[in-house]
């Protein structure tokens, strides 16, 4: 702004006011930001709170079948060590999950024989007959062209059937050595059987029929008789087709066979897909001994015969087959069945295992004393030491059971 | 015009004594504004200082805790016991008697009355020849002493003399069901409403070592009056009250009579005409139909026990299932005498479907208890203590592994089939669809029924007691 000419200039000399509470609110709030930056610098922190990571509780699992310790130390102390097939591999175990080593690997096996007197074992994987040596090395045996349904085998000697295709017969089995692969026809069809402790073998014999209700979208052949006798020799018939009809069925054909160690009595499922199916106990003669129904709907999954200490029994796995369970593979079946055990020298029966326990269950075995039966599940293994009273306990174990044997794999 | 005022100088300062005096009147405010300043700024200093810091360190947080469990079960209970809040109402009895009812999660515990007939009974000998007998004629599903109607006044009970009786707690009042000089196996059956109720008599040949010398049903309405009387034990009366299950005489005969059984640990029985070999329902509309036939019955059981002496075979258990279009039904071998847990199998559970007949087995080692329920599923118990629920068209499931450490005496399931009780030292409640919860706490008292919370503890009315009436 300019001024105007003539306008004095004039001063005022006296001392301003001090503003004292401008002053002192600029002093305080001074002091607050000067006191919170140090406060902020020097205050020592708190130790860093742990970060609190919610987890989700853990889904709470359904009650299972306990560990009975003392079960479980009384059957892995009596018997050999299991062989089960997990995850591609085949393991030993023993009953209580220690000593836990692979035998062979990449080997699915659905039947095993041996160890023989050299630690090697022949397993059937995928229709394929492979030795596996004590070093897990693995030997195809028998003819290129030859496709395996079923195995047995003593010492170093085996019985395959083949799994019928095309031109191939039901009834064109092998026996040949595990040794060097070397076979021979043995007029014999799926299932076949070695007793395990003489020189008896048994099989299904024609007439030959396709049967559907078994696996789906497929007929699969099934005997109507059941031969029997030495390998190498001439087979007889154990029970005809005639015979075998007329005690389980006018369409009844042989789904599993079984014999006593020493060979002197046979064990045939027999029946029918939506008829009942029974077991026929027979002498090595052909004289029938007993006939053991199993419940309605109900099919055999396995059989077996233990000795114990001359006690010979008979357990038989049946399985829910009704309805959509009739095609169902084991393992993916959602259905319940029981394991019977028959006694030959007393001729009655008790229950082993059923219930929850054999919904899946896809593995069975005597152990080697015929003192327990071994059954795999998705859920676990299931041991039932059977002597005066039935003792059930859990099994620390997973995996298919194919074989319980005697010995252990060197 | 413009005013420029200047600082003061020195020089000014001391310029004259009027100026001295204007000086010396200021000082005292420049003292002020200088000492307020620097006290201002020290508060600040030790405020900000103080709030700061404080905010910097921080409080640490308290340390958590989860719900804390209240009630009358607190600390004893496990699982989640908050779902069971609308499980409703369990009934129990005491050794003295006197009978409760609480909610499933504890709660609301009220006493209902008591009657000496509900009372433990220590005279009572440990072992009676009746009741070996009589087991051949009929066994509990399970093994409560007393059964609690919905209105929580009813109660359906064994005299001490062993005959089927109905009680009210309200009066005190008892009626026997059985004539004089009956005995009854089992604990009166029901309608749900209690308005028909059936009971199961017998008379023993003799006193000592007798078979079953008869053995006949009543069914009576809610006025008390007397709707059949039949020959052959009673098993079940169907909750609407239309049917009930009980022996078929036809099959007694196609089957002959039972002959005498000897036991290696128990005295002899005679044998009987009167045990049950086959079954049938009577219609409240009239007339029988039958259900198990003898063959049939041999059937199932030979699924356990191939070869079975027939004439050994009997039943003593049968349940309709919620829907009456099956029935639980358990067949025993009166002639195995041996041990079950060391011997053969004796006993088997099985699965009757009414309309044709057939009966589809159970087979287990030791059949023990077993339920239905009201969804249609059935629940049993045997092996090595384990407790097994097979829902329609599902895999049979475990619910329990633990009924031998808890002493499990019966399965009962929710009004509304949701839950399942194992009952015995410990009650352990289990989700039927999900058995991995799992409520548990120690028994109150002994069992005694379990009903929807609507409507309990209100009298409904129902059948009827007379103390001062004779048998039917």
């Amino acid at each position: 702004m300019g001024r105007l000419l003539g306008d004095p200039e004039v001063w005022d000399d006296s001392p301003s006011r001090p503003r004292v509470l401008v002053r002192g609110l600029v002093g305080l709030a001074a002091g607050l930001a000067a006191g919170g930056l140090v406060a902020l610098a020097v205050v020592p922190r708190p130790a860093a709170v742990p970060p609190e990571v919610v987890v989700p509780s853990p889904p709470a699992e359904g009650p299972r079948v306990r560990v009975e310790q003392q079960t479980l130390y009384n059957v892995t102390l009596s018997a050999g060590p299991l062989l089960l097939t997990r995850s591609g591999r085949l393991e030993q175990v023993k009953p209580d999950g220690t000593d836990r080593r692979v035998v062979a690997q990449n080997v699915r096996a659905s039947a095993v024989v041996g160890p023989d007197r050299d630690g090697g074992l022949v397993v059937l994987d995928s229709s394929v007959i492979v030795r596996v040596d004590g070093d897990g090395a693995t030997t195809r045996l028998g003819p290129a062209n030859f496709l395996a349904d079923g195995l047995a085998g003593r010492d170093e000697r085996l019985l395959a059937c083949a799994e019928p295709s095309g031109s191939r017969r039901p009834d064109a089995g092998l026996l040949m050595m595990t040794t060097n692969g070397r076979s021979r026809p043995v007029k014999l069809g799926c299932p076949v059987v070695w007793a395990s402790d003489a020189e008896v073998i048994a099989g299904a014999g024609g007439p030959w029929a396709a049967v559907k209700g078994i696996e789906r979208n497929a007929a699969v052949q099934r005997g109507a008789s059941v031969m029997i006798g030495r390998p190498g020799g001439r087979l007889r018939e154990l029970l005809g087709a005639r015979e075998l009809r007329a005690a389980a069925g006018r369409r009844a054909t042989v789904e599993a066979v079984a014999l006593t160690p020493d060979g002197k009595l046979a064990a045939v499922a027999a029946g029918s897909p939506g008829r009942p199916w029974v077991v026929l106990v027979l002498r090595a003669d052909g004289r029938r001994l007993a006939r053991i129904p199993l419940a309605a709907g109900h099919r055999p999954a396995w059989m077996g015969w233990s000795d114990r200490h001359g006690t010979v029994t008979l357990a038989v796995a049946a399985v829910d087959r009704h309805g959509d369970l009739a095609t169902a593979p084991l393992a993916s079946r959602r259905g319940g069945g029981y394991v019977l055990a028959w006694d030959a020298g007393t001729r009655t029966a008790r229950v082993l295992a059923a219930g929850a326990s054999m919904v899946a269950a896809d593995g069975f075995a005597w152990s080697s004393d015929g003192e327990s039966v071994g059954i795999s599940s998705p859920s676990g293994l299931l041991l039932v030491l059977q002597i005066d009273v039935v003792y059930t306990t859990a099994a620390p174990v997973s995996g298919t059971l194919v074989a319980w044997p005697r010995e252990a794999v060197p | 015009m413009k005013v420029l005022r200047r600082r003061p100088t020195l020089a000014s300062k001391s310029a004259s004594p009027a100026e001295d005096l204007l000086a010396e009147r200021g000082r005292g405010r420049r003292r002020l504004a200088l000492l307020v300043p620097v006290v201002m700024v020290t508060c600040g200093l030790v405020g900000g200082g103080v709030t700061v810091g404080r905010l910097v360190a921080g409080r640490r947080p308290a340390s958590g805790s989860g719900p804390v469990a209240a009630g009358p079960l607190a600390g004893r209970a496990k699982g989640p016991l908050e779902q069971l809040r609308d499980a409703g109402v369990l009934f129990f009895t005491d050794q003295q008697g006197r009978a409760f009812r609480q909610t499933a999660d504890g709660r609301d515990r009220r006493s209902l009355g008591q009657l000496k007939d509900l009372a433990a009974r220590p005279d009572r000998p440990f072992f009676d020849q009746d009741d070996v007998a009589a087991s051949l004629l009929a066994v509990p599903a399970d093994l409560r002493q007393a059964e609690l109607a919905p209105d929580g006044n009813l109660v359906y009970l064994l005299q001490p003399d062993g005959a089927a009786a109905v009680g009210r707690l309200q009066d005190g009042s008892v009626r026997r069901l059985v004539p004089a000089g009956w005995r009854s196996p089992t604990l009166p059956r029901h309608s749900a409403d209690g308005a028909v109720v059936g009971a199961c008599g017998y008379r023993l040949a003799g006193q000592a070592f007798g078979g079953v010398e008869d053995a006949r049903s009543w069914i009576l309405d809610g006025s008390g009056a007397e709707l059949a009387a039949l020959p052959g034990c009673l098993y079940d009366v169907a909750d609407d009250g239309s049917t009930a299950l009980v022996a078929d005489p036809a099959q007694g005969r196609v089957a002959g009579p039972v002959p005498a059984a000897n036991y290696q640990r128990s005295p002899p029985v005679r044998g009987s005409d009167q045990l049950t070999r086959g079954l049938r329902l009577w219609r409240r509309s009239g007339g029988f139909r039958p259900v198990l036939s003898f063959a049939e019955a041999t059937t199932a059981f030979q699924a356990v026990q191939p070869e079975v002496d027939p004439r050994g075979l009997v039943v003593v258990t049968a349940s309709l299932g919620p829907d009456l279009r099956q029935a639980l039904v358990r067949i025993v071998d009166v002639l195995a005498d041996q041990d079950p847990r060391t011997g053969r199998e004796s006993e088997v559970l099985a699965v009757v479907d009414l309309a044709s007949g057939r009966a589809q087995p159970i087979p287990q080692h030791l059949p023990g208890l077993a339920a239905w329920l009201p969804t249609g599923g059935y629940a049993y118990t045997g092996g090595p203590g384990l407790a097994t629920y097979v829902a329609r068209e599902r895999p049979p499931a475990l619910l329990a592994a633990t009924l031998a450490q808890e002493g499990t005496y019966v399965v009962a399931a929710s009004p509304d089939g949701a839950w399942l009780l194992l009952g015995g030292s410990t009650w352990r409640f289990v989700r039927v669809d999900d058995p991995a919860v799992q409520v548990s706490y120690p028994a109150p008292g002994r069992f005694a029924g379990w009903v929807a919370a609507e409507g309990s503890g209100e009298p409904q009315g129902g059948a009827p007691v007379d103390r001062d009436r004779g048998g039917p």
